[in-house]
């Protein structure tokens, strides 16, 4: 019987396989940040607007400063972004506009506050491609009712998987939100 | 011919011999060898990393940054606080969306219209976000462009201490920085338009922008992955793995074959 040597891959399987490699190379790449783009879900006027039932009344600025400082960064883990946030006011409710950073970006969130518990709560803008699930009002809908209770909420609001750093953001924007505007009904 | 007295028979295919998988073992190991030189090498050190203090040692070379996207495309764009603009401190730089003021970042107010000084507080008006900031460059507070009045924004000033500004819809002022009123555009210090900063000023944003540089374990991690030349990278790594094994896979047979 005639056998037929089996080639051994190296002149043709093992040179393609090795091109495609190079290939893949050549093909690579920068690095970079896995950046998403803005994502505007409502403009920070609009919901300060809806939250007023269409009339936004005067904006009003708070200094954090001297304990309303310390508590804010107790319960931010660091001094906040600015020294001055402004809030909108009408009766019992505040409007507050808010940014915290989620992973590398900052995520602005809209909260209303009404006779000390969160009425409503949304993801206004959101800048990263990851961790985006927050903005879904199954997330956001857990911080109704919440009240302050020293630097927490009195409220326990599961996080998303995967979302962990989001998640953690919009807490503490929420405990934020209630602190300050304590701050602007007291005076 | 066939020999006399024995038939034709068919050829059939050899079975693989050793010195096919030998060959196969030689190419495996070629290739793999690139990937895991790299994988190896970043391995024992990622392995030692808190030794090593990765964390704490950073790359700040030029071309990573490009690498890493960390270095905007959009040029620099500098705004004179005061006439004379000659120290560094009188200048605030945007560049990639981002204020830059004495070394520090200062907002994020988007491309930037204008910038000047007011008072004692600087403004700094983009198309993302108008940025207050105290003399020391710390952020006083960030506005959204929707809070603000009027249309696309062309040009900022100041007069008798207010933020003037002048968008597609007119020119508005902002008292205690509340609601925007409707003003004329008499007698407004107008910002100045922006320019090429000074050399010293490029260097100082640039490494405001960028920071010391890029952590290496972040480096050392990217390369360890192959995400350091991005998707491409990952799947290049995962061949090289799958080369790897059948590298380890062959190499077993043509010894136990030897053994025999």
């Amino acid at each position: 019987m005639m056998r037929r040597h089996a080639q051994p891959p190296g002149k043709g399987l093992g040179a393609r396989l090795l091109f495609l490699n190079l290939a893949l190379l050549a093909l690579s790449g920068p690095a970079g940040a896995a950046t998403g783009k803005e994502e505007v879900y409502e403009a920070p006027a609009s919901f300060v607007s809806n939250a007023f039932g269409g009339k936004t009344p005067p904006a009003q600025t708070v200094a954090l400063a001297g304990e309303l400082a310390a508590r804010t960064a107790k319960i931010m883990g660091h001094p906040y972004r600015s020294s001055r946030i402004r809030y909108w006011k009408a009766g019992s409710r505040t409007a507050w506009v808010l940014e915290e950073i989620g992973k590398t970006k900052p995520i602005t969130v809209g909260i209303v506050v009404d006779q000390g518990r969160i009425a409503s709560m949304k993801v206004l803008i959101y800048r990263e491609s990851i961790g985006w699930e927050v903005r879904r009002p199954a997330f956001t809908g857990q911080f109704q009712g919440a009240a302050l209770n020293g630097a927490r909420l009195t409220r326990t609001v599961n996080g998303i998987h995967g979302a962990t750093l989001s998640s953690d953001a919009l807490r503490k924007l929420g405990a934020l939100a209630l602190l300050l505007h304590g701050a602007a009904t007291a005076n | 011919m066939p020999e006399e007295g024995k038939s034709h028979r068919a050829i059939r295919p050899a079975k693989p011999t050793g010195r096919v998988l030998r060959g196969w073992h030689r190419w495996l190991g070629l290739l793999a060898a690139g990937p895991a030189l790299i994988i190896a090498t970043t391995g024992i050190l990622l392995n030692h990393g808190p030794g090593l203090r990765l964390d704490q040692r950073t790359v700040a070379a030029g071309w990573l940054f490009d690498w890493y996207g960390l270095s905007p495309r959009e040029p620099m764009r500098a705004f004179r606080l005061d006439p004379e603009g000659i120290r560094p401190g009188d200048w605030v730089v945007e560049w990639g969306g981002q204020a830059l003021y004495r070394g520090k970042s200062a907002g994020s107010p988007g491309r930037t219209v204008a910038a000047g000084r007011l008072g004692s507080e600087i403004v700094v008006a983009g198309e993302r976000a108008l940025v207050l900031l105290d003399a020391d460059g710390e952020l006083i507070e960030e506005l959204h462009p929707s809070l603000l009045p009027g249309g696309r924004l062309l040009r900022c000033g100041e007069r008798d201490g207010l933020f003037v500004c002048e968008t597609e819809d007119g020119i508005y002022h902002f008292p205690q920085w509340s609601a925007a009123e409707t003003t004329h555009g008499n007698a407004v210090r107008w910002f100045d338009s922006p320019s090429e900063p000074p050399g010293a000023v490029r260097e100082e944003a640039e490494l405001a922008y960028r920071g010391e540089g890029l952590p290496l374990s972040r480096v050392m991690l990217d390369l360890h992955s192959g995400r350091i030349f991005g998707t491409a990278g990952v799947i290049l790594y995962d061949l090289a793995a799958g080369f790897f094994l059948a590298l380890v896979g062959t190499g077993l047979f043509l010894a136990l074959k030897k053994r025999k």
